[in-house]
């Protein structure tokens, strides 16, 4: 990876990892996962924009990444979190009833 | 007459009923326009029909309970907030400017969708649903409450105010133009009309009427948005569902672009002189530069509106709203859901209308075409007429070139019906969709001002021996007087929508991001870096936008007006960390109150 991009996805990840880290106990690396996968989604993938749009073929990844795709994976990010984070509060015993 | 217990057993009937009854309507109208209705007419009924419905279901929400008046009695179901917070969220930047923004401004601006769909995995990771269990009234009120003393809570009402403001005189001004437009009236009446529409959904009931009011307004705007493009789709022959066919319109768009020289034929200083604020098209659809500044920009402005998203306090008091905690997160991803219905589509509207305007294979493309035809269609002469759009001949060769073809971006969505030559009704049912839009954005962040004016400055730090009534009715009078103020300011006609938009999401986040999420996820945060947090990250971004905007300083790494987020967040991190740790931990009270949050079990911590 070159510098750069390495800086980007340091800042989509650890800089939320950093703040997060004093949360309660078993929650910790849970959710500091998903502001990760955030990361990947909000700054690593249009970092390529311009190359994404001649990667395959004449399809416009750019354009379907920014306009559908990143938008569909938050989407899907927060189902599956909100999923997981249930269900750990289930197992820690710290669930609504 | 009292609508919950059986009100909230049977929405979906309730909403489904009226789902139909708003088709029947839009049918309704399309036989009157067939029956030889004039256009003007139709316009009112559409402006007046679904103004009458918000205002009825206004009426018939009205309380005189605090907890209905701030929270809705904490009994929306998740799925319905979901639909109430997208109405909420999505206003006239996301309905009228937003697609706009990208015809004209191409790749760029769609950071814009990334960021504030982003923003709402922030919101249901590290906020939402902390701060439901929390039990808040307002945001200034978890501020004031977790970090202690009236300082904290006096200083988050204030950049919640100036955030507020700055967006809702934007979406007033919204509702002028769409209603100008449908009515037929001066820009300056409208603004006061859309304004008695806005109060009498939230005067009456507070964010009981105002919930139950968005979720009508939602199922009008999105009805609204995506027909046009559906139509469109079909229409031009790329295929049923917009979504997958403007991938083929993109790249024939692209073909479009190099045929009329786009880029390359900038627009002379004659013809931009006479254009005045109108701009030509001069960026092509995708182009995805790979400089380093074309990312970084991207890169910032997907942050800033990340972190505005999550800081915005009219969106996060909508998670208030749920019935538990587990709701409240659920209702963030089913908010996402409902926005994104929208927002997938925004790039889909863009490019069909360019592809309308730029094709000449197609019957509406006008681009090529002489200036004498295209000056001739009933659209042009329209929108030339209230200023929209002009026709300059440059070159003087009667041939209308891409530089020659001036417009606001705003009517891409308005007047697409027209250019794409789709019967008047469509035009009537996508104003009635950019009036909800704006209307339901409008009475959101209202509420959210005269809430935090009512709830925290006045009951909590000015009488906190005041009584429901007496808060109730303060609360009222402040709505008014806010809501008059704002009206004012848009009759002005000062601000462009998107623009304000931008900079009210880098007030809030500059002041209120890291202090609300230091707040929930690090016990020792306390008052003192709290507050240096706010007065200082607020401080700074406030003098950066001023320095840019007004004061002519060269903007620092390329960050302009639209992204002064990314000097204030820096500046608020590090003042609340350092003085944090300068000054004494919070008490034990606090920090074990710190860790209730975190856990969903249990009563909430502070109710109201």
């Amino acid at each position: 990876m070159s510098s750069s991009e390495r800086l980007v996805t340091i800042i989509g990840g650890n800089c939320y990892e950093q703040s997060i880290n004093r949360a309660l106990g078993e929650d910790q690396e849970f959710v500091g996962q998903d502001p990760c996968d955030l990361g990947i989604f909000s700054f690593v993938v249009h970092w390529f924009g311009g190359a994404l749009n001649g990667a395959a073929g004449s399809f416009p990844g750019g354009y379907y990444m920014a306009g559908q795709g990143s938008q569909l994976a938050f989407a899907i990010l927060i189902f599956w979190f909100v999923n997981k984070q249930n269900k750990l509060d289930e197992e820690f015993g710290v669930a609504e009833d | 007459m009292k609508l919950e217990g059986g009100f909230i057993n049977n929405l979906s009937k309730v909403y489904g009923i009226y789902t139909l009854g708003f088709l029947g309507f839009v049918v309704l109208m399309a036989i009157l326009e067939q029956a030889g209705v004039s256009a003007d007419a139709i316009g009112w009924m559409f402006v007046g029909f679904t103004i009458f419905i918000y205002a009825l279901i206004g009426v018939l929400s009205r309380t005189m309970e605090s907890s209905e008046y701030y929270v809705a009695g904490r009994e929306v179901p998740a799925v319905f907030n979901g639909m109430a917070t997208a109405a909420d969220w999505m206003s006239g930047a996301s309905f009228i400017a937003m697609a706009g923004g990208i015809y004209l401004k191409g790749y760029p601006y769609m950071a814009f969708l990334v960021g504030w769909t982003g923003g709402y995995v922030l919101v249901a990771s590290l906020l939402a649903p902390y701060l439901r269990k929390f039990g808040c009234y307002t945001v200034p009120d978890f501020i004031g409450t977790r970090y202690g003393g009236n300082l904290a809570r006096f200083c988050a009402v204030v950049i919640l105010v100036v955030a507020s403001f700055t967006y809702v005189t934007a979406q007033i001004t919204g509702t002028g133009i769409v209603a100008s437009r449908a009515l037929n009236i001066p820009f300056t009446v409208a603004v006061w009309i859309g304004l008695a529409g806005i109060l009498f959904c939230s005067m009456l009931g507070g964010m009981k009427a105002v919930t139950w009011t968005q979720v009508a307004q939602y199922i009008v705007l999105i009805i609204a948005y995506l027909l046009p493009v559906f139509w469109m789709s079909n229409k031009f022959d790329y295929g049923l569902i917009p979504h997958f066919s403007q991938f083929d319109a993109v790249l024939r768009v692209q073909e479009l672009e190099a045929l009329h020289n786009v880029g390359a034929l900038k627009p002379t200083p004659e013809a931009q002189a006479a254009a005045g604020k109108l701009a030509a098209l001069t960026v092509g659809i995708n182009d995805a530069s790979d400089t380093l500044m074309a990312k970084w920009k991207f890169l910032t402005l997907v942050i800033c509106m990340m972190a505005g998203t999550a800081s915005l306090p009219h969106v996060l008091m909508r998670y208030f709203t749920t019935s538990s905690v587990r709701a409240a997160r659920q209702s963030v991803g089913w908010s996402l859901v409902f926005i994104c219905l929208l927002y997938l589509t925004a790039p889909a509207l863009a490019t069909f209308t360019k592809l309308s305007l730029l094709d000449p294979n197609l019957a509406t493309g006008i681009i090529g075409k002489s200036i004498a035809d295209v000056n001739s269609l009933e659209w042009v002469q329209k929108w030339s007429q209230v200023g929209f759009l002009k026709v300059f001949d440059g070159n003087g060769d009667g041939i209308l070139q891409i530089n020659e073809f001036f417009m606001k971006g705003d009517i891409v969505v308005l007047a697409t019906p027209e250019i794409a030559g789709l019967p008047y009704v469509i035009s009537g049912l996508v104003a009635a969709g950019g009036l909800a839009a704006a209307m339901s954005t409008a009475d959101g962040l209202l509420l959210a001002i005269a809430n935090a004016l009512s709830h925290d400055l006045y009951y909590k730090i000015i009488d906190p021996k005041a009584d429901t009534k007496t808060r109730l009715v303060v609360a009222r009078i402040l709505l008014l007087g806010v809501g008059a103020a704002g009206a004012f300011v848009a009759a002005q006609g000062l601000t462009g929508i998107l623009g304000a938009v931008a900079w009210a999401f880098c007030f809030a986040n500059s002041g209120l991001f890291f202090p609300l999420v230091l707040g929930v996820w690090w016990k020792r945060a306390n008052r003192q870096g709290a507050v240096a947090g706010m007065i200082g990250g607020f401080g700074a971004g406030f003098w950066y936008l001023y320095m840019v905007q007004f004061g002519g300083m060269t903007p620092w790494l390329g960050l302009d007006g639209l992204r002064f987020g990314m000097i204030g967040m820096p500046v608020s991190l590090v003042l609340m960390i350092v003085v944090s740790l300068a000054t004494e931990a919070p008490d034990e009270e606090t920090m074990k109150m710190v860790d209730e949050i975190r856990i969903p079990k249990g009563k909430v911590v502070s109710d109201g």
